[in-house]
């Protein structure tokens, strides 16, 4: 049997449906992902980012017969990540929380970049800036931003996740862009 | 709390509160219904399509000189099957969210769902009503359902009360030239003595075959025309409504008991030979019907035998 390290996501999650042991090499790879995935799309804290992952994973122990298999599995268990995610931070925020802590400035940071605005204003965004954005950004607007330029998922992983057409996530994402941009000229710029 | 503390405690979770795997069945089950829910959405979007053409061809929107003006916009929308318009939106709403909740269906663009959906309905209904089946599923809800109203119901209740509406539409079966009259037998299969000549919209003597609307009064138990067009595509309606009024079985029941034996069975005879009574056996129906009639529930001079009370109008 070749080590549970060099089998892909897929072949895992077979053997995982007959041997639960199997179960704990997924957690481990994807523990990390999702937890900062969890906290770039939430105001969760670290504390509750955790707990959320335990439902996460628990789910999608439960669903791993239906796993269809003509998907990337980290699309789906992205999916399961995001549903619960925004399931849980809309109850956070109807209660106008925000707990969250400081995590890869850097990413946040670069993030102007990757919209292509540094250069239109030419002036440098911090990434708190950004977070506030993003924050101040509709919730479909900021994850679908979120995983493409900070996940760097494809446009059709990004429909897998939110299960949306790729034509619509390719519309969303523009008017995220512009929307931001949009927000940004006006909290922001002198 | 390292990746591996975070697995321990999921294992750990799973084993003491042994939670397994929902089964194969439960997903493939699931996608199953959703795909079943699509096709019976679609199914019924057909129905309702093949209603909504039969209704749409079995009326006559021309009605501009027999109505008031202020009452046409509002007869034409009583003549449209809203209900059904109602239904195949439903029907659209549903095979959508089936659709979009089967496996991959998210992956369809709105507009190819909701494309997909209306053709697929469009393209069966058509089929179901070129073969027949929409006037099949009127009859059948409208014997069922007692507040629904066929297109076949409305244009009796526009055509076929000229005593109270002063409408009426239906075939010409005798002229007599003698005193410049014509009796036209009306959508309820009863008939009119109708004037024709230099005072009446009608000039000269019409082809016995041949279809009428008219809208006009009534006096001395003839119908006076004070509007009159021929109305060839009638004669559709026209046997459509006759042969829906004879095989009402309340209706048949009643007009049967009063035939002989004879004239009974020569009419079932031609009816299982699918064929249509010849005028000979027409007019010996007529005859009995009237003959067996007590005076009182008797029809006036001139009209035959009417529907059972309760499908008549006040």
């Amino acid at each position: 049997m070749p080590s549970t390290n060099t089998l892909t996501d897929e072949a895992l999650v077979k053997a995982a449906q007959k041997d639960l042991s199997l179960f704990r090499v997924i957690v481990e790879r994807y523990e990390k992902k999702l937890k900062f995935y969890i906290l770039r799309i939430s105001n969760v804290s670290d504390l509750e980012a955790e707990e959320l992952l335990q439902d996460i994973f628990l789910k999608v122990w439960k669903n791993l017969n239906g796993f269809d298999e003509g998907l990337k599995f980290s699309s789906w268990i992205y999916r399961i990540a995001h549903n619960e995610t925004i399931s849980t931070f809309r109850k956070k925020k109807s209660r106008g929380e925000d707990l969250r802590t400081d995590l890869e400035t850097e990413l946040f940071e670069n993030l102007p970049d990757d919209l292509d605005f540094t250069a239109e204003i030419d002036q440098k965004i911090e990434a708190n800036q950004v977070r506030i954005i993003l924050d101040l950004l509709p919730e479909n607007y900021r994850e679908v931003l979120v995983l493409r330029f900070i996940e760097d998922q494809s446009y059709e992983e990004i429909g897998d996740i939110i299960m949306k057409p790729s034509g619509t996530v390719a519309t969303l994402i523009s008017r995220a862009k512009a929307q931001f941009k949009e927000i940004y000229l006006q909290q922001f710029s002198l | 709390m390292n990746p591996s503390k975070l697995a321990d405690i999921i294992l750990k979770k799973i084993e003491t509160e042994a939670i397994t795997p929902k089964s194969k069945l439960y997903f493939y089950l699931r996608n199953f219904l959703f795909w079943g829910l699509f096709t019976l959405a679609t199914l019924l979007g057909a129905i309702s399509f093949a209603v909504i053409l039969y209704a749409l061809f079995n009326t006559d929107f021309a009605i501009g000189e027999f109505v008031e003006s202020k009452n046409l916009v509002a007869h034409w929308i009583s003549f449209l099957p809203l209900l059904w318009v109602l239904i195949i939106g439903l029907a659209v709403g549903l095979g959508i969210s089936g659709l979009k909740h089967t496996k991959r269906g998210y992956r369809i663009a709105l507009v190819t769902l909701v494309g997909s959906n209306v053709l697929g309905s469009a393209v069966l209904g058509t089929g179901l009503y070129a073969a027949g089946g929409a006037e099949i599923i009127e009859q059948a809800i409208e014997e069922k359902v007692p507040f629904y109203k066929s297109a076949r119901e409305k244009q009796l209740d526009f055509w076929g009360n000229p005593r109270d509406k002063g409408r009426l539409a239906g075939k010409v079966i005798s002229v007599n030239e003698s005193n410049s009259t014509m009796t036209i037998e009306g959508i309820r299969g009863e008939e009119w003595t109708v004037p024709y000549g230099v005072n009446y919209p009608l000039k000269t003597a019409p082809a016995v075959g041949s279809f009428f609307k008219a809208k006009g009064r009534l006096e001395d138990g003839n119908f006076k025309p004070e509007r009159m067009r021929p109305a060839p595509n009638q004669n559709k309606m026209h046997d459509q409504v006759k042969n829906y009024l004879e095989r009402n079985p309340e209706f048949r029941s009643k007009f049967e008991s009063k035939l002989s034996p004879t004239t009974k069975s020569a009419l079932e005879a031609t009816r299982a030979n699918g064929d249509r009574p010849s005028s000979e056996l027409q007019q010996k129906i007529r005859s009995e019907i009237r003959a067996n009639t007590p005076e009182a529930e008797r029809p006036a001079r001139g009209e035959r035998p009417k529907l059972p009370a309760d499908r008549q109008n006040p």
